[in-house]
């Protein structure tokens, strides 16, 4: 008999063990798979959203710093208003290279005339903009015309084939955007024209007219000259721009950081909880195992296997053990994690995107190895001493 | 080994026949009003119902996995259960469906439930298979 074979035996021979041992090493895998994967695809989703925007300095009216981080990361609609002359009082600020102004507007609730209940929209100036022409350059070289709109990921059409209903006016969904897991995935954009031709048409058509104030925009986004210190820029902004607020795109989502880096401390104190406990646990299962078998194992030895014959079976069913219960662990938080993650985004708060296959594979190798790993660790203090005593005292006892 | 599984079974096949109903969007309220001002169920709604017919033999699978003791039966058992998981999978999908605004709550809820549910029966239905594999030892004949 192998030595594979004789560790298969012992676990089929001891049921409850067995499940213990694997529950354990199952809640350690699927518990920091799981919040690993949740921190890190936040973060990421951060970074990416953050990017997206592609603006080194994003100003807004004051006080409106905490609605726009709500309406880029929940796509909570929000509204805002300043004067469109600050375009120009920005760009004559040293450093700053290009100014492009953004109008953010909303869908209205349960009204028919709009497909879409409080959706999130963003208005651009085709002219000047250099955020959120980039990402239509793959799809769309010629950008958005009069009456077109492009969604996030989860915008699909409801008219026809790609129409949406919004404010009466119905726009061509044109294509939709990379997921990022934040609330741009439920956000529709579309140019500054098509903005004024939905507030025309929602006169006559819509249950309320789309408002926009004249000569005021929502947001202006900043790109600054290279080599420039943005902290500078933004102190002048603040300095000599009346009523606006700069937010550095490092300091953006600052709210939502702060709520991950109070998550990470939660799930670090759980883990340091839940790993030295899942390791005694298993230790002293393993301790009492190593008990009652002293003379199965005696008799072991006085067959011809040596010590390490000994030691080694324990470890390997302790592996076997930790193997089966960290895949299954780890099958499950994978799987929960990703039909979930719409109901972590809205639970949580925090945006979430699963990362690409080659780190998701990373970091379930990593979480399988740590299981592995605690269970061989718990295993092992067992299987030394067992293996040491003495094959005829084993026996009498 | 099968008891357990058969365990699983009986308690993915209750989540996929109980959860549907508490949330789909008509648990939230939330229905189709037609031309003439009637309110209608969301095909959600009727995916939801459609899970307790998959969610059946499931159950009843699970129960022989349970109770049963021939191989044969555990392996049938196990086929039945896989084919009842799938069955709720592409009810909520492909079959039925549901609604198609990705953030409603049977997309939310309904729908992640009955693919996690749905997996684990067949996860589990799939481990019935081949932990029952190995065959029966033939009858012993007693000696005259």
């Amino acid at each position: 008999m192998s030595l594979l074979q004789l560790a298969w035996k012992n676990i089929a021979g001891n049921g409850l063990r067995s499940w213990v041992v694997a529950l354990c090493a199952l809640v350690v895998a699927a518990f920091t798979l799981f919040a690993t994967l949740l921190l890190r695809g936040s973060a990421t989703s951060l970074e990416l959203a953050a990017a997206r925007l592609g603006a080194e300095i994003v100003v807004v009216p004051e006080g409106a710093q905490t609605e726009i981080e709500g309406a880029l990361l929940m796509g909570v609609p929000a509204q805002f208003w300043m004067p469109e002359e600050n375009v120009e009082k920005l760009l004559a600020i040293p450093g700053v290279e290009a100014a492009s102004p953004q109008i953010y507007l909303a869908t209205l609730v349960g009204a028919s005339c709009c497909s879409v209940s409080e959706m999130f929209m963003v208005a651009y100036d085709p002219e000047t903009d250099f955020t959120v022409r980039p990402w239509l350059e793959k799809e769309l070289p010629a950008g958005l015309g009069l009456g077109e709109v492009i969604g996030g990921d989860y915008i699909f059409a409801t008219e026809g084939e790609d129409g949406i209903l919004v404010y009466g006016d119905l726009v061509k969904l044109v294509g939709n955007l990379e997921p990022t897991g934040t609330g741009l995935d439920q956000s529709l954009f579309f140019t500054l024209d098509t903005a004024h031709d939905m507030a025309r048409v929602s006169l006559t058509e819509a249950l309320e007219p789309l408002v926009i104030p004249p000569d005021q925009v929502s947001a202006i986004l900043l790109k600054t000259e290279p080599g420039t210190n943005t902290e500078e820029i933004a102190v002048e902004i603040y300095r000599t721009v009346p009523g606006v607020y700069p937010i550095q795109s490092a300091n953006l989502f600052q709210t939502s950081r702060m709520h991950l880096e109070s998550l990470l401390n939660t799930v670090v104190i759980v883990m340091m909880l839940i790993w030295p406990l899942a390791i005694v646990l298993i230790g002293m299962i393993y301790l009492m195992a190593a008990n009652e078998r002293r003379r199965e194992l005696g008799v072991l030895r006085a067959l011809g296997a040596t010590r390490r014959f000994v030691a080694e079976s324990l470890l390997l069913e302790a592996s076997l053990l930790a193997f089966c219960g960290a895949s299954a662990g780890i099958f499950v938080a994978v799987l929960a994690l990703y039909l979930f993650r719409r109901l972590i985004i809205n639970s949580l708060g925090v945006p979430f995107l699963l990362p690409p296959p080659g780190l998701l594979a990373l970091q379930i190798g990593i979480g399988l190895l740590l299981a592995m790993f605690s269970v061989f660790l718990a295993a092992l203090l067992p299987a030394i001493k067992i293996s040491r005593q003495d094959p005829a005292i084993a026996m009498r006892e | 080994m099968n008891k357990f599984l058969g365990v699983i079974m009986i308690l993915t096949a209750l989540v996929l026949a109980i959860a549907p109903v508490f949330t789909d969007c008509e648990s939230q309220g939330k229905m189709l009003t037609t031309a003439d001002g009637r309110s209608v169920s969301m095909k959600c709604h009727w995916a939801g119902i459609a899970e307790i017919a998959a969610a059946i033999p499931l159950g009843i699978a699970g129960i022989y996995a349970l109770r049963g003791r021939r191989k044969e039966t555990l392996r049938l058992a196990g086929i039945v259960g896989a084919a009842s998981g799938l069955m709720a999978i592409l009810l909520a999908t492909e079959l039925i469906g549901t609604c198609g605004n990705p953030a409603m709550t049977c997309n939310v809820l309904m729908r992640p439930i009955v693919l996690f549910s749905g997996t684990l029966g067949i996860v589990a239905s799939i481990a019935l298979f081949f932990v029952a594999r190995e065959p029966e030892p033939p009858p012993t004949v007693a000696a005259a």
